[in-house]
């Protein structure tokens, strides 16, 4: 993938509504891209790194079939989504708030137009 | 109190996303499950070291803050952690999409 494009969906990533922050970094732990200061960038890779690594041997522990997708690691302040693919892991820092409404509506709709195919909504 | 217990894993249990529930306490041992015991006894043991794992990951990223949850998405399941203080419980699930 060319560099540019690299750059444009990660800028378009931490566009997206509730986004804090995101980090990009590769299979020897450096950190590709993030918007967030570098000291801080590093220690969230490292950790999560680990994280994800651990989860995965886990999953596969559990079921050898089966495979890691992602993890969501929720506190109190802010939700954390990292994902890995082939070397390369995104650490996406999200607002709760945010998220926490876009599933309440997302949940609505969905109970509602189930609602209307059983045409118990008027 | 346990009848209530009894009557909300057997009212989430029910729902057709759910493959089963578990509830560990802090040192990995099974309280409550719906779950084949062996498999549950498996899952203590890895979601007991994960629970720490993360607790640790999130103290290291910010003392002040508190891990209140874990959601491991795989190609065919949903692992939930959720995290108390002398338990913590873990959901299979059948992701909704």
């Amino acid at each position: 993938m060319p560099r540019d494009s690299v750059q444009e969906t990660f800028n378009r990533l931490t566009e997206l509504p509730g986004v804090m922050g995101a980090i990009l970094v590769d299979g020897s732990g450096t950190v590709l891209r993030s918007n967030v200061n570098e000291s801080a960038s590093q220690v969230y890779a490292n950790r999560l790194v680990q994280l994800v690594t651990m989860s995965r041997d886990l999953v596969r522990d559990v079921e050898p079939s089966d495979d890691l997708a992602y993890v969501r690691l929720r506190t109190r302040k802010q939700e954390l989504m990292v994902a890995t693919e082939s070397q390369h892991t995104i650490i996406v820092i999200q607002d709760v708030q945010s998220l926490d409404q876009t599933r309440r509506s997302t949940s609505a709709s969905a109970r509602n137009s189930t609602a209307y195919d059983r045409g118990s909504v008027s | 109190m346990s009848a209530e217990v009894e009557e909300m894993l057997k009212r989430f249990q029910n729902f057709k996303n759910i493959v089963g529930i578990m509830v560990i306490d802090n040192d990995g041992i099974p309280i409550k499950t719906t779950m084949e015991y062996n498999l549950t006894l498996h899952y203590a043991a890895v979601m007991q070291t994960l629970r720490e794992k993360a607790q640790q990951v999130v103290l290291d990223l910010d003392a002040t803050n508190e891990f209140t949850f874990l959601r491991l998405r795989t190609l065919r399941h949903e692992v939930l952690l959720c995290p108390e203080v002398d338990y913590f419980i873990v959901v299979l699930q059948l992701p909704c999409d």
